[in-house]
């Protein structure tokens, strides 16, 4: 369109007539929010006092905990069962740290070839399934433990959480010798020969 | 004070105080993001509440829902205001998590919303356990347009359904409240 089409097209639109709103126009909106306004009124009352809810005090460390992993969404289930990984890797380190001190583990470190010939632990499917609904299991007995405990006067029952820790701790040590492709493998290429001196004091 | 503009449909102005937290949430600061959660969790929990109608459900839409706001926020545009790009990612998170639940029904021709009589005075204890009783469906698109103020078009948007369903679902969901309450002894 050329400037002198735009102009005229721009003076015709000015040009174009002007209507007025019907008198009766007004009126009828009135009555119309007047009838709504009278049916609607005392839903639109009760819906501004709607109950209103605290947002738990729990959620921040679970969005903190994997805005720093950089992780995708984890579950609340799957995070306290992160915890108690983490737990159990704090534990063997612990334990690892504690044999290294004592006496007897001043044995020579186990050779290359006898790392290799006494290997990974092969278990069966069916202690595998059992270790991971142990598990599986012991994260929800934790995350009940955490709950508020009415008995207990409304606190967390930490003594009841700790017993699953151990628990928990227990199954994982045995679990971390099986899991071949995670951060646990990688835990279990760091402390295998700790482990294996482990499980020899355990059961020589 | 506007946001740094990387379109020109911005149209909300923010702080400059607000735009700091902004800044910092893009930058991964996790005080501003801790001041940011702590603005809105409080109204977004209600939400998720008040759609899923189970308090852990609605504790795992809201840490989902902020975990995509903070990674997301370098997207905020002003094109609304902060609250209300905050809320449409909070309710879609929402959707996700109770949409499983969700049976459309078949659609039904709802021509002219029919206005309901509500009596001469409701109480809002009966009224929110009558929402928390509706099913699903019903009761997000009821929370949705009658106590957030959205239109049926922004609903079926970020439902992913037409007007037409939102249109149904609102007219059944007040049906069913008014059985609710009058079963509670509270309608006219």
């Amino acid at each position: 369109m050329n400037e002198k089409n735009r102009h005229t097209l721009d003076k015709a639109l000015r040009k174009l007539p002007q209507h007025s709103a019907p008198e009766d126009a007004w009126a009828q909106i009135e009555a119309s929010l007047s009838h709504e306004s009278s049916e609607t009124a005392p839903m639109r009352d009760a819906l501004k006092k709607l109950p209103l809810y605290e947002a738990p005090e729990g959620v921040w460390p679970r969005i903190e905990w994997q805005l720093q992993a950089g992780m995708r969404v984890v579950r609340r289930h799957s995070l306290l069962a992160a915890a108690a990984v983490a737990l159990c890797i704090v534990s063997i380190g612990a334990l690892g740290y504690y044999l290294r001190q004592a006496p007897e583990s001043s044995a020579p470190p186990l050779q290359l070839s006898e790392r290799q010939q006494r290997g990974q632990v092969h278990l069966t499917e069916a202690e595998i399934a059992v270790y991971q609904s142990e598990i599986a299991g012991a994260g929800h007995s934790l995350d009940s433990c955490l709950k508020l405990n009415p008995e207990a006067g409304k606190e967390p029952d930490i003594a009841a959480a700790l017993v699953v820790l151990g628990q928990v701790r227990d199954s994982l040590r045995q679990s971390l010798e099986m899991e071949a492709d995670t951060a646990a493998q990688r835990l279990r290429m760091r402390h295998s020969l700790l482990q294996e001196a482990l499980r020899s004091r355990v059961c020589p | 004070m506007m946001v740094k503009r990387q379109s020109d449909r911005s149209v909300y102005s923010v702080s400059e105080q607000d735009q700091q937290m902004i800044q910092g949430c893009v930058a991964g600061d996790r005080l501003a993001q801790k001041k940011l959660y702590d603005r809105y969790k409080d109204a977004m929990y209600t939400l998720c509440f008040r759609i899923t109608n189970d308090p852990e459900a609605a504790q795992d839409a809201l840490q989902e829902s902020f975990i995509g706001i903070f990674r997301g926020i370098h997207l905020f545009r002003a094109e609304s205001t902060l609250g209300a790009w905050i809320k449409s990612i909070v309710v879609r998170t929402t959707y996700r998590h109770v949409r499983r639940q969700i049976q459309h029904e078949p659609l039904e021709q709802v021509s002219r919303e029919e206005s309901a009589d509500w009596g001469h005075e409701l109480d809002a204890g009966y009224l929110a356990e009558a929402i928390q009783s509706l099913p699903t469906g019903y009761r997000m698109v009821f929370v949705l347009i009658e106590v957030e103020g959205y239109s049926h078009k922004e609903v079926a948007t970020m439902l992913g359904v037409s007007t037409g369903t939102t249109k149904s679902q609102l007219f059944h969901a007040k049906r069913q409240l008014q059985f609710k309450l009058k079963a509670l002894g509270v309608y006219p």
